[in-house]
C-alpha cells in the first residue's frame, strides 16, 4: 500500500474541502471495505483518504411515512438490518442487507459506500432502483439531488464531482400495494458476488400490470432499471405469456462480460429465467 | 471444563458385532480406557478462545522481512537483473540473486528441481527471480519494484499433452515427461471380448488451491554457533531440514527446524515450508540476522502447490448382469512447473503412481490397464493436498460406474455390491486384500440410513413450478494408510517421570486433524495413565526422533504403533518393579487409570506415580523409543503389479441434491457418509474428519477452480477463488464402521485425507440423476449444468 493522507473531517464541509485539495487524487472512506481492498492492492493510488466516521449525524436511520426512509451515509448494514422500519416497509432492502457479505462486513461497510463505489454487481442498487431513492449530495458549490438512477457513471465510476460527498440516502415509502422480490444469483449461498441481479416491483389492478418496475445488476456497466421489460407489461393483462416478452425484452437490454464467474451468454439466459420469476413472484 | 465432550449427542460407532454381519475377530481382554472416547481436542480452548499464538502473532523485533521477486512470464530467459537501485534502498539489507545460494540451488520434496532463486529460465509466473530482506515490509515491497528484471520470454505450454508433442518447447532439460508408469494385468483383448457393454469416456478436473485459513509463514534465525534455526507451520520438519541443510551447504545436523502452531494445511504445508525455508535460510545466511518471510493471499495462490490437473479418459466393459470386465485409463496428470510431489518414490510413494494404483477404484476386475503420464507445463505445479492424486480418479471411476449402471439399466448402488472389494479380493495391481475390508458393511449401513431404496424411486420435481428437481447420489471410496515409499516408517520417544507425569516426543504436526490428541490417547492408553498426564511436544528436528511428513493418513497409524512399542518399554519397567511391590507376577498386572494392579485380586493395587517414583530412585529405565514401519511396499515398474500400501480405508457416501432446472443452481440438501475406519481412537474426531472432508469434496465438485489463463492465475484471492461457506454444506450424517485392521493401533486405520474422496462423485452423480445432465469437466457450477442439462434436453429431442 502507498502512503496518503488520511483526514478526518468533523463536518461535510470541512471534507470537501479536503477532496478538493487534493482535486481527483482522493477518496472518501464511508466503511472501506472496498476502498481498503483497493489501496491494498494497489489497484488504487490516492493522495489522499478522507474518512467520514468523525461527522455527527451522518450515522442516522429515520423513517417517517411522509418522508419515507432517510439512510445517513455511515449506516452500515447491520443497521439496516435490524430497523423494524426498514423490515416492515423495505423488505427488498432487507433482504439485500440479509445477502451483504459477511457478517464483519455488514458490521463497517455502508449503503452509502456501496452506491458510491457503483460497482454493477452491488446489492444495494437493485432495491434502491426499485424504490426510487435519491443521493443527497453535497459539495462546494452546495447541495444536490440526484435520483439513484442517475448516481452510476459506469463499472465503479459514479457520477459525484471530485469534491462532493453523499451524505444520505432517501427512499421514499414504496406505493401502497406494491410486492417485489431480489434475487441475487451467486456461485455459492453466502459472501459472493452476483454472477446476476434481478429485482422485481409490481402492483396489479383488476388483472391488469398497473405499476411495474425492474432492476438489472451484474449484467451491464452499471445497475439499471430494465425500461422495455416495464413497458411490455405495464397497463397490460397479466399472462405468463407477456412475462416471457418482457423477460426478453430485459435480456435484450444487458450487456453482460464474460468473467471469471460466468459467460455472458449464461448472463443472459439467467437474466430471461430470473426476471420471469422475479415478477411472477410479486404478482403472488 | 469437562473434558468429555459437551456435545451429548452420541457418536455412532458401528462395529461388524453390533452389524451383526459377522465377529470380530478378536475382543481386547480388558476394554480399553482412553482410546475410543471422545476426548476434545487438547488445543480446542486455546483455539476457540484465540489464545494460541500463530507464526502471524509472533514477535517480529529484531527480524528482516524477507520478500520474493517473482517471474512476470510463465515461461522465458532471464537476460538481465540489475539490483543497483534496490540495494541503495535506505532499510534494505540484502538483495539476493541465484549466484547468491551458498549450496545447491534447488529444493523439492523428491526431486530438487525448484531454483531458490531462478538464475537463467522461469518457469511459471510463481518463479522466484531475486530475495529481498529489508528491515520493514514496506521497505521491502519497495525494493521489490527497484529491481529490473528483463525478460527473453519461451514459447509456453500449457496442457500435458502437448507437452508430451515432439517439438513442444522444453521446460526442463530432460524433457517434459517427468513420469511415464503402467498398469497391466490380466488380457484386455479377451476381457472387452466379454464385455455386453462398453462405454468410453473423459473426465477432467482443475487445479485446486489448499485454501487454509492461515498465510504460509517462516522463520530463520542464525544462531552463534553457525545453526541456523527455522520455525513455521509445516507437515514435514525433516523433508524442510533436509532441503535447507543442501541449500545451505551444510551438514544435517546444522540445521534445526522447529514446528509451530499450523492453522491448515491440507496437504499443501508439505511443500511450501520447503520453500519459505530454503529461501528465508538464505536471506538469514546472508545478513547473519533472523529473517521472517509472510506470504499475503495472493501470494500463496502464485506461488504454492496446488491439487493436480488431470484428463482422464476411460474405457470400461461390463456383462449385462453389471460384471466388469475389463478397464483401460489415461491419466494426462499435469505436473505444471516443478516436480514437487508428483514423481515416483520407489516402489509407490508420490502422488502420480498413487493415482495409477488408485484409478480403477475399489472393485474388483480381472483385465486392466492404465497409462498415466505425468507432464511438466508451464503452470504452477501440483502438489499434496488431501488425498494425493486419489480424489481425481475418485471422480472417474465413480462417474463412469454411474454412466455404466445406468446403460445397463442397472441400481447404482448394485453395480457396487457386484463388484466392490470384499475380503480376499485381488486389485488392480494384484493384491489380495486379506483383512480389514469394511467397504459392503459401508455400503449397507450407508444404504439403510440414506434410506437410498425409497428415496430412489422418489427423484423427480419437487416444486409446482416444475423448475426444480431432486436426485440422489452415490460414490464408492478407498484410500490407503501409508505412503509406500521404502523409507515410510515413524519413530516415538516417550518419557515418564518421577511424578507419573508423561512427555511424548513425536515429529507428527497438528494442521486440525486432531493429532494431538489422537497420539496421547493412544499413549495414555498404553501406559495406564489419563489423558491428562502426556504432554506431548512440538515437533523440534533437534529434539524428537525422525518420523517422516504428517501425510499420507498415516499419522493415527504408523505414529500410535511407535508411541505403543515406546510406551511397552517403559511399562515394563514399571511392571517389574510394581511385580516387586505387590509380590505378584509380572503377567497378571494390569495398568490402567493411573493403577497397577493384580487382574486376580483388583484390591491389590499401586498407584502408577508411586511405581514411577520407585523407578527413578532405582535407576529403572523410564525413557522408551518405538520405531514401526509397516510391512514392505512392492510394486513392479513394469506392470505395477504389487502391494503398494498395507491397509485401506473404505466408504460409501449419499447425496441429496435438488438442481434448478432453468438456471443450473445446485442445492445439496442431504448426506450420510459410512466410513470404515478400522478403530475410531476418537469418534468425535473421526466424525469432524469426515464433514470437514464432505465439505471439501463438496467444494470440488461445485464450485473450486483455480482459473488459469495464458499462465496467469484470475483468481488469486479467495473473493474470486470460492469455498464452501456453511451456508452451501449440509447436515452429514457421519456413520463410523470398525473392521479391525490387523496391523493398526488397537485396530485403527487411516481417515485423514479419505472423506473427501467419494463426496465429490456423489454430488455429481446425484446432479445427474436429478437433470440428467453430466458434467465432466469440474467444478460442476450452475452454468456447466446448465449447459449440461441443455445438452441433455437436446439429446431427447
Amino acid at each position: 500500500m502507498k502512503d496518503f493522507e488520511l483526514y478526518q473531517p468533523k463536518s461535510i464541509e470541512e471534507a470537501c474541502r479536503y477532496l478538493a485539495r487534493h482535486r481527483g487524487r482522493a477518496r472518501v472512506l464511508a466503511g472501506g471495505t472496498d476502498l481498503l481492498v483497493e489501496l491494498k492492492g494497489g489497484r488504487v493510488k490516492l493522495a489522499a483518504v478522507v474518512s467520514l466516521k468523525s461527522i455527527k449525524g451522518l450515522n442516522k436511520l429515520t423513517y417517517t411515512r411522509k418522508e419515507g426512509l432517510r439512510i445517513g451515509a455511515m449506516v452500515p448494514w447491520t443497521q439496516l438490518l435490524d430497523s423494524k422500519p426498514v423490515a416492515r416497509n423495505y423488505p427488498l432492502l432487507r433482504k439485500a442487507a440479509e445477502k451483504m457479505g459477511s457478517i464483519q462486513i455488514r458490521n463497517v461497510g455502508t449503503l452509502a459506500g456501496n452506491i458510491s463505489h457503483a460497482s454493477p454487481a452491488a446489492n444495494g442498487p437493485i432495491p434502491l432502483l426499485l424504490y426510487e431513492a435519491e443521493c443527497m449530495v453535497e459539495g462546494p458549490k452546495g447541495r444536490r439531488v440526484i435520483p439513484v438512477e442517475k448516481v452510476f457513471g459506469g463499472v465503479q465510476k459514479n457520477t459525484l464531482r471530485s469534491a462532493e460527498v453523499l451524505t444520505e440516502i432517501r427512499v421514499p415509502t414504496p406505493p401502497p400495494g406494491a410486492n417485489g422480490t431480489y434475487y441475487k444469483f451467486a456461485l455459492r449461498r453466502a459472501m459472493d458476488l452476483a454472477v446476476v441481479g434481478v429485482g422485481a416491483l409490481v402492483r396489479a389492478k383488476n388483472g391488469v400490470f398497473d405499476d411495474v418496475r425492474v432492476a438489472l445488476g451484474s449484467v451491464g456497466p452499471k445497475p439499471f432499471r430494465a425500461k422495455r421489460a416495464e413497458k411490455v407489461l405495464s397497463g397490460k393483462m397479466i399472462g405468463d405469456q407477456l412475462i416471457r416478452e418482457a423477460s426478453e425484452a430485459a435480456a435484450s437490454e444487458c450487456a453482460p462480460i464474460t468473467d471469471v464467474r460466468a459467460s455472458k451468454e449464461y448472463r443472459i439466459e439467467l437474466v430471461k429465467e430470473l426476471t420471469f420469476r422475479a415478477i411472477k413472484e410479486s404478482l403472488s | 471444563m469437562s473434558k468429555e465432550s459437551d456435545d451429548r449427542r452420541e457418536v455412532k460407532v458401528l462395529t461388524r458385532e453390533k452389524l451383526d454381519l459377522r465377529q470380530l475377530v478378536k475382543a481386547p481382554e480388558v476394554g480399553p480406557s482412553v482410546v475410543g472416547r471422545s476426548i476434545v481436542r487438547t488445543d480446542a480452548m486455546l483455539k476457540v478462545t484465540g489464545r494460541l499464538d500463530f507464526g502471524a502473532d509472533y514477535l517480529q523485533d529484531g527480524f528482516l522481512h524477507g520478500k520474493i521477486l517473482r517471474s512476470s512470464h510463465p515461461h522465458a530467459l532471464i537476460k538481465s537483473i540489475n539490483t543497483k537501485k534496490a540495494k541503495e534502498l535506505p532499510g534494505v539489507a540484502a538483495v539476493l540473486t541465484a549466484e547468491s545460494v551458498p549450496g545447491r540451488n534447488g529444493f523439492g520434496a523428491i526431486i530438487p528441481d525448484q531454483p531458490v532463486i531462478c538464475g537463467d529460465k522461469v518457469r511459471f509466473v510463481g518463479d522466484a527471480v531475486a530475495l529481498v530482506a529489508a528491515e520493514t515490509e514496506k521497505i521491502a515491497h519497495q525494493a521489490l519494484e527497484l529491481i529490473e528484471v528483463e525478460y527473453d520470454p519461451l514459447p509456453p505450454v500449457f496442457d500435458p499433452r502437448e507437452a508430451l508433442k515432439e517439438d513442444a518447447p522444453k521446460i526442463h532439460e530432460k524433457g517434459n515427461l517427468l513420469s511415464y508408469n503402467k498398469l497391466r494385468k490380466g488380457d484386455m483383448e479377451k476381457g472387452f471380448a466379454q464385455a455386453d457393454v462398453i462405454l468410453e469416456r473423459t473426465y477432467q478436473v482443475p487445479f485446486l488451491d489448499h485454501a487454509y485459513l492461515e498465510p504460509d509463514i517462516c522463520m530463520a534465525i542464525p544462531k552463534a554457533d553457525g545453526t541456523m534455526l527455522v520455525e513455521g507451520p509445516m507437515q514435514a520438519p525433516f523433508t524442510v531440514r533436509r532441503n535447507v541443510n543442501a541449500v545451505l551447504g551444510v551438514p544435517i545436523n546444522k540445521v534445526r527446524v522447529r514446528q509451530i502452531p499450523m492453522g491448515g494445511g491440507f496437504g499443501g504445508k508439505e511443500d511450501s515450508p520447503i520453500d519459505l525455508g530454503c529461501r528465508a535460510a538464505v536471506l538469514a545466511y546472508h545478513t547473519r540476522r533472523p529473517v521472517r518471510i509472510a506470504l499475503e493471499r495472493e501470494e500463496i495462490t502464485l506461488q504454492t502447490s496446488k491439487r493436480h490437473p488431470m484428463i482422464m479418459q476411460i474405457k470400461i466393459g461390463a456383462k449385462k448382469d453389471g460384471t466388469l470386465v475389463a478397464f483401460e485409463g489415461v491419466i494426462y496428470d499435469e505436473q505444471g512447473a516443478y516436480a514437487s510431489m508428483g514423481p515416483v518414490i520407489p516402489p509407490a510413494g508420490g502422488s502420480h503412481i498413487h493415482a495409477m494404483v488408485m484409478m480403477p477404484g475399489p472393485y474388483e476386475i480381472p483385465n486392466v490397464k492404465v497409462d498415466a503420464y505425468l507432464c511438466y507445463t508451464n503452470h504452477p505445479y501440483g502438489g499434496a493436498m488431501r488425498g494425493f492424486g486419489a480424489p481425481q480418479v475418485h471422480v472417474a471411476h465413480e462417474q463412469i460406474m454411474d454412466e455404466l449402471a445406468e446403460a445397463l439399466n442397472i441400481n447404482p448402488i448394485d453395480i457396487r455390491r457386484k463388484n466392490g472389494f470384499r475380503e480376499d479380493s485381488a486389485t488392480a495391481t494384484g493384491q489380495v486384500l486379506e483383512q480389514s475390508v469394511g467397504l459392503h458393511d459401508t455400503l449397507e449401513v450407508c444404504t439403510r440410513a440414506f434410506d437410498w431404496d425409497r428415496r430412489y424411486q422418489e427423484t423427480g420435481y419437487v416444486d409446482e413450478g416444475k423448475t426444480k428437481r431432486r436426485g440422489i447420489g452415490i460414490g464408492l471410496g478407498w484410500y490407503r494408510t501409508s505412503i509406500g515409499t521404502n523409507n515410510d516408517a515413524c519413530g516415538a520417544n516417550v518419557y515418564v517421570h518421577e511424578d507419573g507425569s508423561v512427555l511424548l516426543y513425536t515429529g507428527i504436526t497438528e494442521m486440525g486433524q486432531g493429532s494431538f490428541t489422537v497420539l496421547p490417547q493412544i499413549c495414555a492408553e498404553e501406559l495406564g495413565v489419563r489423558m491428562e498426564d502426556v504432554r506431548l511436544v512440538q515437533p523440534d528436528t533437534d529434539v524428537v526422533p525422525e518420523s517422516g511428513p504428517t501425510v499420507g493418513s498415516r499419522s493415527t497409524t504408523l505414529m500410535g504403533n511407535a508411541i505403543i512399542l515406546a510406551a511397552r518399554q517403559v511399562k515394563e519397567s514399571i511392571l517389574e518393579m510394581a511385580s516387586e511391590m505387590l509380590m505378584v507376577p509380572m503377567d497378571r498386572l494390569e495398568s490402567r487409570d493411573r493403577r497397577i494392579y493384580d487382574r486376580d485380586n483388583s484390591g491389590k493395587s499401586l498407584e502408577f506415580r508411586e511405581v514411577a517414583a520407585r523407578c527413578m530412585a532405582k535407576g529403572k529405565r523410564l525413557i522408551g523409543q518405538g520405531w514401526w514401519a509397516p510391512p514392505p511396499p512392492t510394486l513392479d515398474p513394469e506392470t505395477g503389479q504389487g502391494n503398494p500400501y498395507f491397509v485401506y480405508t473404505y466408504s460409501t457416501h449419499m447425496a441429496e441434491v435438488v438442481v434448478d432446472m432453468e438456471t443450473g443452481e445446485v442445492e445439496v440438501t442431504d448426506y450420510v457418509a459410512a466410513f470404515d475406519v478400522g478403530k475410531a481412537i476418537n469418534p468425535k474426531a473421526v466424525e469432524g474428519q469426515i464433514e470437514g472432508g464432505v465439505a471439501m469434496g463438496l467444494g470440488y465438485a461445485l464450485m473450486e477452480e483455480v482459473a488459469l489463463e495464458g499462465g496467469y492465475i484470475q483468481n488469486l484471492n479467495l473473493k474470486n477463488y470460492l469455498i464452501p461457506t456453511s451456508l452451501d454444506v449440509p447436515d452429514i450424517e457421519p456413520i463410523i464402521v470398525e473392521v479391525e485392521n490387523r496391523f493398526g493401533p488397537y485396530g485403527a486405520k487411516g481417515i485423514g485425507e479419505m472423506p473427501n474422496l467419494p463426496a465429490t462423485p456423489a454430488i455429481l452423480n446425484a446432479i445427474a440423476n436429478a437433470c440428467g445432465g453430466r458434467v465432466r469437466t469440474l467444478p460442476a457450477d450452475p452454468e456447466r449444468v446448465f449447459w449440461a442439462i441443455k445438452e441433455a434436453e437436446r439429446a431427447v429431442r
